[in-house]
């Protein structure tokens, strides 16, 4: 009887420990519970982004964050040079950063695997490694401006800006997951105790409508260009007219997304899509096909250009103010006569005239899914006065975005069908949503159409300036030479020379356009833009084995 | 009778005291495993994002730059264009 209360006292004496330890860590010091309750964020890993073959965009990388325990180091002099030596950094920057009245203290963040691996063999005390994920891009800036980059916002968390990092930065992000767990005294999970967990669901991967190699022959066009031409700046955006599938994007100057933060804001700004210009001479074809569609003009409806017209106090000329007399429509655009088209606009009258424009899709978004679209800028229609109608049939009084131009002058050579522009064809997550092209609406048939393409075919082959074409090749296109307008007046010395073009003609699989920004060694777009736009075209014709017409 | 009682209560307490050790230490296996899981998934984790990397970059236009440039290959072999029709064509003049 004694052994069994000896037992029971025992047993009693034992409880009564563990319901003072309980009663200690649960009322007296519940703070304590986090110790053993842990409770942890998970975070998901980020979409990448792949061009439409598949091959990689932006990838994800483990960086490290080195990190310092002050108080643990046993030589601080020999763990300072070790690591300037491994680091790259100056010794003082590093002996900054230890202060031994700290716990802990951040040293470096964006530390490599092969850094990390380095510091490790040294056997140092005192010194940990933190996991980092970060954004790596194999082909640094190749598409800048299309994928944007990864920025924090003010809680530190990771944010996509500008570009599809941007548009599509809810679908990359994914969503976080949760563990929490009670860990014993060497931070193992407790099986017994509390475990429960929410994984992490990874973020959609992108694959986009841009060919790599068309991006990369693009960009290498338009930058041997910019620098031949003495250009201050440069867009080039390649696209199937028939889906407007975006295939290529380069503005320049563009940024390392890697190293984002050493760029000036400017160059973030993604100009294909978020800046305006007045489209001159290429908007041409777009009021001629509108024109002809309406049925009050044919191609070779004959006009007389016989010299400056008036238009209120305003007089418009030829840009070389030369005049041919009786002439075809044709012709007009072949020499982009203004006068021709000022004719043009009088014959649909000017209800007809801005209806024609705001069926192009001008003044609105083209709703592109990149961050930072423009919608350009059109006079309301009560401020619209006589000059304001003849300017517009050759471009000037308008502002448009390249997106919007190259949108527009798709639909008049791919059937008549005004199409949404887009750079992401499938969204890859737990399942596979594929984007399909987007039809907005008919602006011209396709008889009109087929009309349109020969006589851009007619404006390469019989126009002003000669260019170097692949010889058995057809290209239609416009030329396009814009002022800039400062301060209420021109600039004659500052143009902004744009070049739109396509091929082939029966069945165009590629439309290109390329705006050239204040060029030095010529104004004109038939001189600047117009050669970029044949340099990428004879190799794109070899690239999509385009058979000779 | 008060004895074979007394036994069966002595005999159930210690099969419950090695129940709960045995519990206890399996627990603990237990959750040594899934810890150590959780590293190697997390190590081959790392591992498969370096190789990824390392692919991209091997597959990558500025590694073919460098290819290029060391092997002397582009101007070794100038490509002819279709500003020549005839090569393109494989026809003879």
């Amino acid at each position: 009887m004694t052994k069994l209360r000896l037992l029971l006292f025992g047993f009693l004496a034992v409880f009564s420990i563990v319901v003072l330890r309980l009663f200690f860590i649960q009322v007296l010091h519940p703070d304590l519970q986090q110790d053993y309750l842990s409770t942890r964020k998970l975070n998901p890993e980020r979409g990448k982004l792949f061009d439409r073959n598949g091959q990689p965009i932006v990838m994800n990388q483990i960086l490290y964050k080195l990190y310092f325990e002050p108080q643990l180091i046993l030589d601080k002099e020999k763990t300072v040079y070790s690591l300037s030596k491994i680091l790259h950094v100056e010794e003082a920057s590093i002996s900054s950063r230890i202060d031994l009245t700290k716990k802990w203290t951040s040293v470096m963040n964006g530390v490599s695997k092969k850094e990390k691996d380095a510091i490790l063999q040294l056997k140092l005390p005192g010194m940990g490694f933190d996991e980092q994920w970060s954004r790596y891009y194999p082909d640094a800036s190749i598409a800048a401006h299309l994928a944007g980059f990864v920025g924090k916002n003010d809680d530190g968390i990771d944010v996509g800006r500008s570009g599809a990092e941007g548009f599509y930065d809810k679908d990359l992000a994914g969503l976080p997951g949760l563990i929490r767990s009670d860990l014993d005294l060497q931070g193992r999970p407790i099986f017994l105790g509390t475990q429960e967990r929410i994984d992490p669901e990874n973020g959609r991967d992108l694959y986009l409508t841009i060919d790599k190699s068309v991006q990369m022959l693009v960009k290498e066009k338009l930058s041997a260009g910019l620098q031949k031409f003495e250009a201050k700046e440069g867009c080039a955006i390649i696209a199937n007219p028939n889906t407007m599938e975006l295939l290529a994007l380069s503005c320049l100057p563009d940024y390392d997304p890697d190293t984002y933060y050493k760029f000036d804001n400017s160059v973030f700004r993604n100009a294909a899509i978020s800046d305006v210009y007045e489209p001159g001479s290429t908007f041409k074809p777009l009021i001629m096909a509108r024109g002809i569609e309406q049925g009050v003009i044919k191609p070779d409806t004959q006009f007389n250009e016989d010299g400056p017209v008036k238009v209120g106090e305003y007089t418009i000329r030829t840009w070389n103010n030369s005049y041919e007399g009786h002439i075809t429509l044709t012709r007009v655009l072949e020499k982009s006569s203004n006068v021709g088209m000022v004719f043009v606009g009088s014959k649909m009258g000017n209800d007809s005239l801005y209806n024609s424009i705001l069926q192009y899709g001008f003044g609105e978004y083209t709703n592109v899914d990149l961050e930072g679209e423009a919608s350009g800028f059109l006079k309301p229609r009560k401020v619209w006065y006589p000059i304001d109608y003849s300017t517009a049939t050759f471009g000037q009084g308008l502002a448009v975005t390249p997106i919007q131009m190259i949108t527009a002058f798709s639909s008049i050579i791919n059937g008549g069908k005004l199409m949404k522009p887009y750079v992401v064809k499938e969204l890859h997550g737990e399942t596979i949503k594929k984007v399909e092209p987007i039809f907005i609406r008919r602006v011209i048939s396709k008889k009109t159409s087929d009309l349109m393409k020969k006589m851009l075919l007619s404006t390469i082959e019989n126009g002003e300036t000669k260019y170097l074409k692949p010889r058995g090749y057809q290209i239609g296109g416009k030329t396009g030479t814009a002022q800039i307008p400062i301060e209420g007046h021109y600039d004659a010395t500052k143009t902004i020379a744009t070049f739109i073009g396509f091929s082939p003609i029966k069945n165009p699989q590629f439309i290109g356009l390329v705006i050239v920004k204040e060029p030095k060694t010529s104004q004109w777009g038939s001189e600047t833009a117009a050669p970029i736009f044949f340099d990428i075209a004879k190799e794109l014709i070899v690239y999509y084995n385009v058979a000779p017409e | 009778m008060k004895s074979l009682y007394q036994r069966t209560v002595l005999g159930i307490f210690i099969v419950a005291v090695i129940g709960n050790i045995a519990i206890f230490i399996s627990s603990m296996k237990l959750s040594s495993e899934i810890h150590s899981f959780d590293q190697k998934t997390f190590a081959l984790k790392q591992e498969n994002t370096q190789l990824q990397k390392e692919m991209a970059d091997t597959e990558s236009f500025l590694h073919a730059e460098v290819f290029k440039k060391n092997w002397g290959f582009f101007r070794a072999s100038q490509p002819v264009y279709i500003g020549e029709l005839k090569y393109a064509l494989n026809t003879r003049q």
